[in-house]
């Protein structure tokens, strides 16, 4: 406990307040992008909650993976300089054990700023005026499987930062995972299942079929076996650092 | 000129060169397993894969590959001793912050250059198209050239006074976002947003987000225009604001 609230403190530091309000103004405009794009919107249709709810999940597919990266890489950066991996194994808290409180402090940040930018759905397609029932049980669906990507991925790059100083290494396969994010809508749904980057193609909650934009299912098991296999992995690699000689 | 060739000489041993290369060849290659998965021709030969490859490119990949390079670049001057060297040497701020910024464009450029091969190698090689890459692109590939310099400058302000590597990235990240979005909604008017500028250069004659679908002289000259003009603002007002800045106790 005291090392995730150590972990706050030094965040406090590294003024990460401003990317996190630029998150929610993104997930907010890529709301709003959804609802505005298509000339033909009736906020009287039956489907009429899709378009804000896939503007929100375009907006969080992009952004998410770089966002998740250069989190991961301002904080983990704290401890390359000035020793800070020796500094805290001394004070019983070694690398693996910091690692951990990591991922668990800036998925809370994560989670409450990815949730607050997600409001948008129910907020702006309220102000637009759609008259269907809000589809709640499919919004929450898709924001909680979208923050087990989004958690999997700052686990990731938590140990990749660790790992590799040089912060290039983190943030470029941040972007690469960015691009493998946005081409994987295109990827047929095996192939979805390949890389933690390419599972936001498996949740996709609405899509153009036939000139109308339809519900599109979320494949909860496939997130469910992401969420259970990068759990274990992590705590696999961060049980190593803990043996590890610095 | 010293300045620039100093600068040009801190990028030998640069990791720069990684992501030069490797972006423009992560960026055709989604392109192309994109277009080969879906098991779809492309409709339009050269143009349909002129629009996947640097229609995309020019969305997000373009401006954070440019982010990537201005961290880069400035990295060494933030670290230990070597602000207070740069600040304290006989190198004026202007100097400092235009050879940067020439430094930078020469890189854009060969990344700019790395993609075009691509994406003929990729449209002969991958696709068999016949031909060769319609005229229009190859003058919209030239004009990106300077389309790019807002981009360039602003990255390069960034890294030069936040000293963190990952912020100027971040930054750009929000600032291409919120520049397609512009686009989309005030169309010529998002040129008032640097990102904006080179987004619009290499969507030339392509026809989509806005574009007219030919190469007209009015928006080709609005856009060189508007380049120069950023260019001039950002490095006049980096140089000021780095002229008043001091060494680093």
């Amino acid at each position: 406990m005291t090392a995730i609230v150590n972990e706050f403190t030094k965040m406090r530091g590294l003024r990460l307040w401003p990317l996190l309000v630029a998150m929610v103004l993104v997930v907010f405009g890529g709301t709003a992008l959804g609802i505005m794009s298509d000339p033909e919107f009736d906020p009287g249709a039956p489907g009429a909650w899709n378009h804000p709810l896939m503007g929100a999940a375009m907006a969080l597919t992009m952004f998410s993976p770089l966002f998740v990266a250069v989190l991961a890489s301002r904080l983990v950066d704290a401890e390359h300089l000035a020793n800070g991996w020796l500094f805290s194994a001394t004070t019983e808290l070694p690398a693996g054990r910091l690692c951990r409180a990591k991922v668990v402090a800036l998925g809370i940040l994560l989670v409450a700023t990815t949730g607050t930018g997600y409001l948008a759905v129910p907020t702006l397609g309220s102000l637009v005026g759609i008259e269907v029932p809000f589809p709640l049980g499919r919004w929450l669906g898709y924001g909680c499987c979208a923050m087990v990507i989004a958690v999997a991925l700052l686990a990731l790059h938590v140990l990749i930062a660790a790992r590799f100083e040089d912060q290039l290494v983190g943030l470029g396969i941040g972007v690469l995972g960015l691009l493998i994010a946005a081409a994987s809508q295109f990827f047929p749904t095996w192939a979805g299942h390949l890389l933690p980057w390419s599972y936001y193609a498996l949740i996709i909650p609405a899509g153009y079929t036939a000139d109308a934009l339809a519900e599109l299912p979320l494949s909860y098991p496939s997130i469910a076996a992401l969420g259970c296999v990068v759990t274990a992995l992590f705590l696999a690699a961060t049980g190593r650092l803990d043996r590890k000689e610095l | 000129m010293r300045t620039v060739r100093a600068e040009t000489l801190k990028l030998r041993r640069s990791t720069a060169w990684v992501v030069v290369l490797l972006l423009p060849v992560a960026v055709a290659f989604m392109a192309c397993l994109n277009t080969l998965t879906s098991g779809e021709p492309l409709e339009d030969g050269w143009h349909t894969l002129w629009v996947r490859v640097a229609g995309f490119h020019a969305l997000f990949p373009l401006a954070l590959g440019v982010a990537l390079l201005a961290s880069l670049m400035w990295r060494p001057e933030h670290k230990g001793g070597n602000w207070n060297a740069l600040m304290g040497g006989p190198t004026t701020s202007g100097s400092i912050v235009w050879a940067k910024t020439v430094t930078l464009w020469l890189l854009t450029l060969t990344m700019q250059a790395v993609l075009l091969v691509l994406v003929v190698a990729v449209g002969r090689l991958a696709f068999g198209l016949d031909g060769f890459l319609p005229g229009q692109y190859l003058v919209a590939t030239v004009v990106s050239g300077i389309g790019v310099l807002p981009l360039v400058a602003l990255q390069s302000a960034l890294s030069l006074f936040v000293r963190s590597f990952a912020g100027p990235v971040a930054i750009a990240l929000v600032g291409a976002g919120a520049s397609v979005v512009a686009q989309q909604m005030a169309g010529d008017l998002a040129l008032l947003s640097p990102y904006s500028v080179a987004t619009r250069t290499l969507h030339l004659s392509s026809g989509v987000f806005g574009d007219a679908g030919t190469l007209a002289p009015g928006i080709v000259t609005l856009l060189v225009g508007a380049s120069l003009a950023w260019l001039l603002v950002i490095n006049t007002v980096g140089a000021r604001v780095l002229d008043g800045r001091d060494v680093r106790v």
